[in-house]
């Protein structure tokens, strides 16, 4: 009698994908090994003559930084094309890691670009060192990205065995250089680190699966528009996390190179203080044990009656709280850790009070990037980037006071982690205190 | 005096038996103005099907799912969002509403479906879950209540839509009669509501033909429930137009008194009887093709009359499930009756009824369909399937009534009817007399008259 009869087409609604790609965080490891390496070795112990030992390290580590910098939203869309394969369903990984490789070879040329007046005019650096620089520039970002590919397919013995095999080369090669000759120092390191790229890209090329059909690239990036605007706020959580992460180092370097009328300093208390006061952050690596372990509750979440998803949250909720508490048991312990290698490295007690606060700091910031995983499923991860937002606004605002005492500089991490951490705690709190209600909210939300 | 006609899914922008006898009421009632508001399913143009009719005033479409919900308000203060709540818990309940506090309460609101957000709409959803559901999928349980829950949500927006009246009519119970009730209860004007067909099972042949899973059925028949015992309860005059309605809604919450069966009623000078030539015989059968009118049973029946005696047949309606029409063609010819049996599509049934010898139908739900009237008017012996009001009208020997879902029955009367001229042709003459006497378009129109004077009086 009537047309208005129900479609149910109409009526069912697909449930969201999974959003699980917070785990990219935990990339950042390998790159702090890398620099706390760099950093202790060729920096604090001084193992070669002044004006060579602070190129190295500019060079060394403002690459790194860079890098990280530059490649921080490409390795979130890098995670969200390998994770959610209907994107780019033939040889996605490949596919993606072409991709990347073209993007990170033209943002190092732009960046080395931007920094190259500073670079030549300020620090002094020769041609010769220029080109080092934006090579290992290249270098880094290009690695980075290929490393988040296996991150995002979860390949992760993949990684752990190349940096490993890299750390032990890039250490031989640069020492071996070294002791040659120091002018050859960084073209040792650029050797050990051209090691870590090739490692990693064969690797990926050995592991992924080819595309079996033709693709053209500029296809595939045509679809990077869209991805960026659907992730707009885990690709700004990555750039402010890595901010976070150098961006009081960067402060006292500057301010050092201010006083010193060299541009930049990059060795010194501080800079010792800091990086070791960045190993309770690998306590970190507890996310990838509670993603692994939740991977199937997140999964099944609005699966099955309305008991069997209240047992599945529970248990999430029970698995969050042991996590959490291991994790930040771990990151105490690798603190007491971190002061008894400063103590024992250098005595010094200015060196012992950054790294003491930095140390604090790295505990509050891993409770925000282990929330952050916990977050997403949420549609909260804005929160996310507003908690890492809030480290960065906290350490630019030490800038007036660097100039007096550097301890400032770390204690705005500290600060700005805290607060920061306070923030991504109640909001995770409190969604997982109305779980149910707060999970089947976000699919009424537009997506 | 000025009625609106409320309608859903129908007159004047769908053909259909329905919307033919909105049209004829309309048009026999000159001296009332009219105002038409028809609900449909989507946001769309669609033109008239219909003559627009001088006595047409004011014509209002508006979508049942729309796609620009207002901008309103996940938390609303607890009186609004705890009627909301008792609102959508009747809903899910299968009860009459209560839509006076609601009428008061809307207009004071931004009410949108940003509501569903809600701490309270999550609550009610999930206890209604646990006291009724528990065991099935939550996640199909939570669209299922999305979906039903945004149409209703949205209907509410027809309290400010619907044109001012002296009466409010609707063809229909579900959406059509639960806008009437919202206008009864926004305008305090009398509400009178037809039912040709019975809405509750018609929503239960969707299901089965729509193949839904069980709990979408039960979720689906609770909601139509509560919008038919919301429209009944609110109605002043609820006319069916065949007294084998009356249980059926009386067992859904009626009030017997306000029950009036008023028949429906054809133009009998347009349908006159007429002298056959002698040919092969043909068994005509009206009606859309839509799973509802049973045309697989027609087609069984087919194949085993044309196995004892030469017959054609044909039927005679749109085609507007295109995926039945082509369940029925691939019947017709695994059956090998593609020489016999043909679908006509859309016709002039004036121009038809000479050319059948008998008329028939096969629905598994019906009202009072008109093509039977009209059929009877004609002179032509009819063999139906027992549904609605299809036996009242046919006793006394104007046809004869099967039970629906057999076609053994059918073909054994189409058989018997074949055989003997003498039968058909005494048979036709019972059911002009009859529709002449019963079902003439004049006299239903006088009952509708006078049904709305009384009211507004």
């Amino acid at each position: 009698m009537s047309e208005s009869r129900l479609d149910l087409k109409q009526v069912y609604k697909p449930e969201p994908k999974n959003s699980n790609v917070n785990q990219a965080i935990l990339f950042i490891l390998p790159s702090i090994v890398i620099t706390i390496i760099s950093i202790l070795l060729f920096g604090q112990l001084n193992v070669f003559p002044e004006p060579n030992h602070n190129i190295f390290l500019v060079t060394v580590i403002s690459a790194i930084i860079l890098s990280l910098v530059g490649m921080a939203g490409m390795q979130m869309l890098m995670y969200r094309i390998i994770d959610d394969r209907d994107h780019y369903i033939d040889g996605t990984a490949i596919r993606a890691i072409k991709m990347g490789l073209i993007y990170s070879c033209t943002v190092s040329i732009i960046l080395a670009a931007i920094i190259s007046p500073f670079l030549l005019n300020v620090l002094h650096f020769s041609i010769t060192d220029f080109l080092y620089f934006a090579l290992l520039l290249f270098l880094f970002s290009s690695t980075w990205i290929i490393i988040s590919a296996f991150w995002a397919a979860e390949r992760f013995k993949y990684p752990a065995i190349i940096f490993t095999i890299a750390y032990i080369v890039i250490f031989g090669f640069t020492y071996t250089a070294y002791r040659i000759n120091s002018v050859y120092t960084l073209t040792g390191y650029i050797l050990g680190t051209t090691t870590l790229l090739l490692l990693s890209f064969f690797t990926a090329i050995r592991v992924f699966p080819k595309p079996r059909l033709d693709h053209a690239l500029s296809s595939d990036f045509s679809k990077l528009p869209k991805l960026i605007s659907l992730n707009t706020a885990p690709i700004l959580f990555n750039i402010f996390y890595v901010l976070a992460i150098f961006l009081d180092k960067i402060i006292v370097w500057v301010n050092q190179g201010l006083q010193t009328r060299q541009g930049l300093v990059v060795t010194g208390n501080y800079t010792t203080a800091a990086f070791l006061g960045l190993i309770p952050l690998f306590s970190i690596a507890v996310v990838a044990y509670f993603t692994s372990r939740t991977k199937s509750i997140v999964q099944d979440r609005y699966k099955g009656t309305f008991s069997e998803i209240q047992k599945g949250l529970k248990e999430y909720e029970r698995i969050y709280r042991t996590s959490l508490g291991a994790m930040l048991l771990i990151a105490m312990l690798l603190t007491i850790l971190a002061v008894i290698s400063g103590y024992v490295l250098t005595g010094n007690t200015q060196i012992l009070q950054i790294l003491l606060t930095i140390a604090m700091g790295s505990i509050c910031f891993s409770v925000i990037i282990f929330n952050s995983t916990v977050l997403v499923i949420f549609g909260k991860g804005s929160i996310s980037t507003i908690s890492v937002l809030i480290i960065v606004i906290a350490e630019l605002i030490t800038i007036p006071f660097v100039r007096y005492e550097i301890w400032y500089a770390s204690l705005g991490f500290l600060v700005g982690s805290f607060v920061g951490s306070i923030v991504s705690l109640s909001v995770t709190l409190q969604m997982l205190s109305r779980f149910e209600y707060k999970m089947f909210r976000l699919l009424l939300k537009p997506q | 005096m000025k009625v609106c006609i409320i309608s859903e899914g129908s007159y004047p922008l769908i053909p259909g038996g329905l919307s033919e006898w909105a049209h004829m009421l309309i048009k026999n009632l000159k001296d009332i103005e009219f105002e038409i508001f028809c609900i449909v399913s989507f946001e769309e143009n669609k033109p008239w099907v219909y003559e627009r009719l001088p006595n047409i005033n004011e014509f209002v479409v508006k979508p049942l799912i729309r796609s620009n919900s207002k901008n309103g308000h996940e938390s609303l203060p607890k009186a609004a969002s705890s009627c909301l709540t008792d609102f959508f818990e009747g809903v899910s309940a299968g009860l009459p509403l209560s839509l006076d506090s609601l009428v008061d309460t809307l207009p004071k609101h931004t009410i949108g479906k940003e509501w569903f957000n809600s701490q309270a709409y999550w609550d009610f959803v999930k206890n209604n879950y646990e006291n009724t559901y528990a065991g099935g999928s939550f996640l199909e349980y939570f669209w299922n209540c999305y979906g039903l829950n945004s149409m209703m949500l949205d209907s509410l927006n027809f309290v400010n839509e619907i044109p001012e009246a002296d009466v409010y009519h609707c063809v229909s119970t579900g959406f059509a009669g639960f806008a009437g009730a919202l206008a009864k209860a926004a305008f305090k004007k009398p509400l009178v509501i037809t039912e040709q067909g019975l809405y509750l099972e018609e929503r239960r042949n969707d299901i089965i033909r729509q193949k839904v899973s069980d709990l979408y059925g039960k979720q689906l028949l609770k909601f139509s429930e509560s919008m038919i015992r919301t429209s009944y309860k609110y109605v002043d005059k609820l006319i069916p137009p065949c007294f084998s309605h009356i249980p059926i809604e009386e067992a859904l919450g009626a009030d017997v008194n306000k029950i009036k069966v008023i028949n429906n009623g054809i133009e009998i000078e347009r349908f006159q009887p007429s002298i056959r030539n002698e040919r092969t015989p043909v068994i005509g059968c009206f009606a859309r093709v839509v799973p509802i009118k049973g045309l697989t049973f027609f087609i069984e029946a087919a194949k085993i009359v044309s196995q004892k005696c030469p017959v054609d047949f044909v039927v005679l309606g749109d085609f507007q499930d295109k995926e039945y029409l082509n369940e029925c063609q691939d019947l017709v010819q695994k059956l090998g009756l593609t020489e016999r049996f043909k679908f006509m599509g859309h016709v002039n049934p004036v121009n038809w009824y000479p050319k059948v010898d008998i008329f028939t139908l096969t629905s598994l739900s019906e009202g009072v369909p008109y093509s039977l009237l009209e059929a009877m008017s004609c002179g032509l012996p009819s063999v139906c399937t027992a549904v609605g009001g299809i036996p009242e009208i046919l006793s006394g020997g104007a046809g004869y009534v099967v039970p629906p879902g057999q076609p053994e029955k059918l073909a054994e009367k189409y058989y018997a009817l074949l055989q003997d001229k003498e039968l058909r042709l005494s048979m036709g003459e019972k059911a002009t007399q009859k529709a002449k006497a019963q079902y003439t378009i004049q006299k239903m129109g006088q009952e509708f008259r006078n049904t709305y004077q009384e009211l507004v009086n």
